[in-house]
């Protein structure tokens, strides 16, 4: 059985939004968005959100959430999508290779067949909330593989159905340009001008201790049970082989260094937050530390 | 109170958000949680974000879903604006509704990014919700076993566990907890709740300041503590306390008006009844919503009928109309002093 790590770093878009209504913030991009809930917090709320991140799913589910305004499943579509089509020929064993380790022989056709209806949709839009709405299933699956008495027997389709149902509801228009990029940190900090840049930067190692939630998905996305996501981070500022301090300290300055937002807010934790602090005041004249609870921590610079 | 209007607002039997505070506290309890007064309040103030959330009534499903999403966060932010109250407070409240699958609000949590506390809170919630469904009620055991549907979805696993171990162990869950805290400022919670209340429609905003300051200067005027009259004033703002309220900005004299405030005083003395502090105010907020006419009044009650008519008369016309209704719908003494204060003929 999988390993499930609890330590999931809480990234709260209303303590976000709560930042930013008391700086007059209208617009924010994450570099590191992951997957995005936080910005359609803010997105819902009025304020322009932008985010990156090398990871396609992460991206493709951007583009359900944040980019895509109005598009939504129809009840057929969602049956396009959760069930076999008639007549359609399927590469079933696409995930043979997580069978018996991760899924059962059912589960695992049905990821191969949701994989390619997916993939089959016609916009952007539809295949983000498909795909994040199907992410839902997949970490059904794992946790009921670790709890198997203590959770419901959900039959796949109707799992997904629910799932993908729950994720469209929340698309909302707010009247202003959203985008998301697959790309690295300093490409997305400079394709967009925004009043603040939200950082909440991976810890040494961190695309080695990636949640296997997180890998397993991008690698459904791409159709490769073996896929290695920690090569997708080989080249960036913090895919470095070393990991001593100065060479984090090196890699945050790099990425802060990249923004000219007037606003810095870099999330934080107690134990990192005077390295964080003296970072972020090399960039921004004024830094005060927010901090609401033990978990949370934000250091926020301002120019 | 502010647990009662956040009862009255989300539709639940009174007294239900006391309960719900009772049960996460001694939950908070038996899992060893470290601020379990910090679990009471929020427990109790749940559901008071609903207060600022106002719902058009021909909204669509998903601006209704987005505005109803956004009620714990309103509710956190109106447990930090109030002194005294224990911190962690606020942040239990704003992700009580949140599930362990991501699928919760407001910021689709997921694991154990969601606090523990307010994870407990959600399902101390949810099995309250459950023994005191209107429709369909059940037993105590039933409820424990209806959350175990959702679980690993909408609960923690280990967090349901615990809920069921807690419950198997036989505490009393539902007994009241004596608990300490900090004393609150009453009347300063009170004046900014009814403003709260107010200013959820354009054509009630700041009618309780209104209604309070022509209550505290008329009260000496009739022997009447000032004070109190002011309170009762902003009190009957609480009978607003309702998801959707029809506007009530037509003539004060008029039989729907009449209607109406009956309807309001009488949920206002109800939600006063349901809090110990406030239980001697309820008799009182009933009666002002009578009319002269059925019977006498004592003249607190009748003041507030006053009152209430004044402040939504125009000025121009104020004091003929209440001249006439002196006697049939309101209290001619309390009439007669009010007139005379501001001059006109009695």
């Amino acid at each position: 059985v999988i390993d499930l790590p609890a330590r999931t770093r809480r990234v709260s878009g209303t303590r976000l939004l709560d930042l930013c209504r008391e700086r007059g913030i209208a617009s924010l991009v994450d570099p590191f968005m992951g997957l995005p809930v936080h910005l359609s917090v803010l997105k819902r709320h009025g304020i322009a959100v932008h985010g990156g991140d090398l990871l396609e799913w992460f991206v493709r589910a951007g583009e359900g959430l944040i980019v895509n305004d109005f598009t939504i499943l129809r009840d057929a579509e969602v049956a396009e999508v959760v069930e076999m089509l008639p007549g359609r020929i399927y590469p079933t064993d696409l995930f043979r290779a997580w069978e018996g380790v991760f899924f059962s022989e059912d589960q695992c056709r049905y990821l191969s067949v949701w994989h390619a209806n997916v993939h089959a949709l016609r916009s952007d839009g539809q295949t983000g909330l498909a795909l994040l709405g199907l992410w839902h299933v997949l970490c059904h699956w794992l946790l009921k593989a670790r709890h198997p008495d203590e959770m419901l027997d959900v039959p796949p389709s109707e799992l997904a159905w629910h799932h993908i149902r729950e994720t469209e509801r929340w698309v909302v228009s707010n009247g202003k340009r959203n985008t998301v990029r697959r790309a690295d940190v300093a490409t997305t900090l400079a394709a967009v001008r925004t009043d603040a840049a939200y950082l909440s930067p991976p810890g040494r190692s961190g695309a080695k201790r990636i949640d296997a939630r997180v890998w397993m998905w991008e690698a459904w996305w791409q159709g490769d049970p073996y896929l290695n996501v920690e090569r997708l981070y080989r080249d960036t500022v913090f895919g470095g082989r070393i990991n001593d301090d100065a060479t984090y300290d090196r890699a945050i300055s790099e990425v802060l260094a990249a923004s000219d937002a007037p606003f810095l807010i870099v999330q934080s934790t107690p134990r990192e937050s005077p390295r964080m602090e003296r970072l972020v005041a090399a960039h921004r004249t004024h830094v005060e530390i927010i901090s609401p609870n033990e978990d949370e921590l934000y250091i926020i610079g301002k120019r | 109170l502010y647990s009662a209007v956040g009862d009255a607002f989300a539709g639940r039997r009174l007294g239900f958000g006391r309960r719900r505070a009772a049960l996460a506290a001694r939950f908070a309890r038996h899992r060893g949680a470290g601020d379990v007064a910090a679990n009471w309040v929020a427990g109790a103030l749940a559901e008071i974000g609903l207060i600022a959330v106002v719902v058009p009534a021909d909204a669509a499903p998903g601006v209704r879903l987005h505005l109803a999403a956004d009620a714990p966060l309103h509710g956190a932010h109106l447990l930090g604006s109030l002194v005294g109250v224990p911190a962690p407070a606020a942040d239990i409240v704003r992700w009580h509704r949140e599930h362990d699958d991501g699928t919760g609000v407001p910021d689709r949590l997921r694991w154990d990014g969601i606090p523990a506390d307010a994870a407990a809170l959600g399902i101390a919630h949810a099995f309250l919700e459950a023994v005191e469904d209107p429709q369909e009620p059940r037993d105590p055991a039933e409820a424990v076993f209806s959350l175990s549907a959702e679980s690993g979805r909408r609960f923690r696993i280990e967090l349901l566990a615990a809920f069921r171990s807690f419950f198997t162990a036989g505490e009393e869950w539902d007994a009241p907890l004596d608990l300490r805290f900090p004393e609150l400022d009453e009347e300063a919670a009170l004046v900014r709740l009814a403003a709260r209340i107010d200013a959820r429609d354009p054509a009630s905003e700041g009618r309780s300041e209104r209604l309070a300051t022509l209550a505290g200067g008329l009260a000496p005027k009739l022997g009447l503590d000032p004070a109190r009259a002011m309170r009762l004033a902003r009190l009957v703002a609480v009978g607003r306390a309702a998801d959707t309220l029809a506007h009530d900005d037509f003539d004060p004299l008029s039989r729907f008006a009449r209607e109406q405030r009956t309807e309001i005083t009488r949920r206002a003395a109800a939600i006063a009844a349901s809090v110990p502090g406030y239980a001697a105010d309820a008799p009182v907020l009933a009666d002002s919503g009578r009319w002269f006419e059925d019977g006498a009044q004592d003249p607190l009650p009748a003041l507030l009928s006053l009152a209430v008519v004044a402040t939504a008369l125009r000025p121009a016309e104020a004091a003929r109309r209440l001249a006439a209704a002196a006697g049939s719908q309101l209290d001619p003494d309390v009439t007669r002093a009010y007139l005379t204060a501001l001059g006109a003929p009695t």
